[in-house]
């Protein structure tokens, strides 16, 4: 367990920038998840932490000791890879107990500590076999098991349940929460995929282009995100996101027209809204956005299909502007209509700029 | 109706057939004929029995032959795929430029045809002005007679048959090492393996099946070792084995019995008992590859 500390670290491959100025600042025993699209970096962040990469610039501390000319085996770092890394040749407990042979750990100390382990993993059974007589979810908690057995500060993990099938992935994921329960380890967590982020992590990194977008809990950045960028990543379905032009605005007012290329206006509590803005980009979730009658505050959409699920029901439609919208019906049936209205729970509605930053009301 | 729709596929396959029943089959089996008969091509051949076998066996040139072979070999074989790997190791660790053109430099020995090979190495062996003696003379040691020193032919034919093998394995190797995931090289890394460890724990065994390979085929290369000492010691099918037969192998005793004594079936007999012992190495390579792979 112990405390990590990323101070203005970039990294760049040539000329090719990956990362840009991170810093971030992770707290013993807490479980942060990177997320973001195919190469944002997430995962070079990952190496450079564990000494796999250089960084260009910047420094890392692990528990307040600068590690950048630490060898990645002395860090105290472990890392599950993406494609496990499992030696093929080897049998499980070998896999499992490679790096205290390499640190010269007598036998019997391996051969418990490699047993402890697999008792937390239910590897038990499993010891003698070789990688290629396994599961994808057993190699996954081998893999695992080999990290657990290095007793690291920090458990680094690369994208560790992609390769398995959608339902073993909800296995493993509960199965890591329950390990990190039980380890009560500092762990970071590297996926693209935004539902595992936000059920894992106590606190999710959003990266983007090398740049990090937000760093806080995983409802904190549904709620409140920073950007558009984050607004849309974090969610499923994404947030809908309409054009707006402002019509006027007052010291706590605004007032929005051509939403989503529609003659309908909407007026909003906002507290000290810039005047010199004159487009805006607003942001409604699903779930806030409600199918209603026609009125003057209510959007009209045509609903192209609709993704019945059971207990809840996605509507996917364009508005007048030809901007995509997705409505949440909690009614299990859809009726069918094409021509629909929908009005937005003010609540629920974020404001962006055109460069994507959010446009956040005056608190004081 | 079954044989009518794989017509064709015979008639594809009929041209190698009858090639290889010509030039193959016939000679092999004539040859079996013939190693059980006296047979000098001029005379009718006599039915001997096992004669022809027990005259190669109970040879002193025999004996010679296979002690210089079971030396050679077991120098040539672990050498060579040792000097081979190493190669490998150091091109893989270069890239552009550098990679291609230490991969064709190590290669060129392959290519380069075995006189030209042999011609080479006559010079850089030569006494007083050979390459091999000036550098000797430079540190004050003596020269050395490398091809006519009984104490030292057989280990100049080594080192020239590791110079012209390695780069073959070497390019082998280089495409088995292509092949080995980065990843299992990090993994280890951070298991705290050094480098020395990385090759012994991670590249070698994934080697495995290519290192099968190139022992085996080193091996059943290396038993037929014929061309390089032959040049090496100028030989001709009535002289040959250099001095005092310190570099006589048995493809060489076999072509001087056939072409120079002119007695060709006790020729063939000595090539049934070469092959032999190939088939009999070749199946013990194999029954270890068996034993050794996990179930």
């Amino acid at each position: 367990m112990a405390e990590l500390e990323i101070k203005s670290v970039s990294k760049s491959f040539g000329s090719v920038g990956v990362l840009s100025d991170i810093n971030l600042k992770i707290a013993s025993g807490e479980f942060v998840v990177f997320v973001g699209p195919s190469g944002c970096g997430k995962s070079t962040l990952l190496r450079t932490i564990t000494g796999l990469e250089t960084e260009t610039a910047g420094d890392i501390f692990i528990d307040g000791k600068r590690v950048n000319d630490v060898d990645p085996a002395k860090r105290g770092t472990a890392m599950v890879f993406q494609s496990y890394a499992l030696y093929p040749h080897m049998t499980v407990a070998e896999n499992m107990g490679f790096g205290l042979k390499m640190a010269g750990e007598p036998k019997a100390i391996i051969r418990d500590k490699v047993g402890q382990a697999a008792a937390i993993l239910r590897l038990e059974k499993l010891l003698e076999r070789r990688p290629g007589q396994l599961s994808g979810g057993q190699k996954q908690r081998v893999a695992i098991g080999r990290a657990i057995v290095r007793n690291p500060k920090v458990f680094l993990f690369d994208e560790p349940l992609s390769n398995l099938d959608a339902e073993l992935r909800v296995q493993m994921r509960a199965e890591l929460i329950d390990l990190h329960r039980r380890l009560n380890a500092t762990m970071i967590y590297v996926t693209h995929d935004q539902v595992e982020a936000m059920t894992l992590a106590d606190r999710i990194v959003v990266l983007n282009g090398g740049i990090v977008q937000q760093f806080g809990r995983p409802l904190d950045l549904y709620d409140d995100p920073d950007n558009r960028f984050v607004a849309g990543f974090i969610g499923s379905p994404k947030m809908n996101f309409l054009d707006a032009v402002v019509l006027e605005s007052g010291p706590d007012h605004v007032t929005l027209g051509k939403i989503g290329g529609s003659d309908r206006s909407l007026r909003l509590p906002f507290r000290s809204f810039d005047p010199s803005i004159k487009q805006v980009v607003l942001g409604i979730r699903p779930e806030h956005a409600r199918l209603g009658e026609s009125g003057a505050d209510s959007v009209p959409v045509i609903i192209n299909f609709a993704e019945e699920l059971g207990d809840v029901t996605y509507l996917h439609g364009k508005t007048p502007g030809g901007s995509p919208m997705i409505i949440r019906s909690d009614k299990g049936r859809f009726g069918g209509q094409t021509d629909c209205h929908v009005a937005f729970d003010p609540g629920g509605i974020r404001l962006f700029d055109n460069d994507g930053r959010r446009l956040r009301a005056d608190r004081n | 109706m079954n044989a009518r729709r794989h017509l064709p596929h015979y008639a594809m396959v009929l041209p190698f057939a009858l090639l290889f029943a010509a030039f193959f089959l016939y000679p092999i089996i004539s040859g079996f004929y013939y190693s059980f008969h006296d047979w000098n091509a001029a005379t009718e051949a006599r039915f001997i029995g096992l004669a022809n076998y027990e005259a190669v066996l109970k040879s002193r040139d025999f004996a010679r032959a296979m002690t210089n072979l079971g030396i050679y070999i077991a120098i040539t074989v672990p050498l060579g795929i040792a000097v081979a790997l190493a190669l490998a190791l150091l091109v893989d660790s270069f890239t552009g430029f550098w990679a291609n053109f230490f991969r064709s430099a190590f290669f060129l020995p392959v290519v380069l045809p075995a006189f030209l090979a042999a011609t080479i190495w006559r010079w850089m062996y030569a006494p007083n002005f050979g390459l091999v003696n000036m550098v000797l003379g430079w540190f004050g040691m003596p020269s050395v007679n490398f091809l006519n020193d009984t104490g030292t032919m057989l280990y100049a034919l080594i080192a020239v048959d590791v110079w012209v093998s390695a780069g073959f394995n070497m390019v082998i190797l280089l495409a088995g090492l292509k092949n080995i995931p980065q990843d299992l090289y990090e993994a280890a890394r951070l298991d705290g393996a050094s480098r020395l460890q990385q090759v012994r724990y991670v590249t070698i065994p994934m080697l495995a099946p290519i290192l099968f390979f190139v022992v085996t085929y080193g091996f059943i290369s290396a038993l037929q070792v014929f061309d390089v000492p032959w040049l090496l010691t100028g030989s001709s099918f009535t002289a040959y084995g250099g001095r005092r037969n310190a570099l006589l192998f048995p493809v060489m005793d076999m072509m001087g019995r056939a072409f120079g004594a002119v007695r060709f079936g006790e020729a063939t007999a000595y090539g049934f008992i070469l092959t032999f012992v190939i088939i009999l190495f070749t199946a013990v390579m194999f029954g270890l590859r068996a034993w050794r792979t996990p179930k």
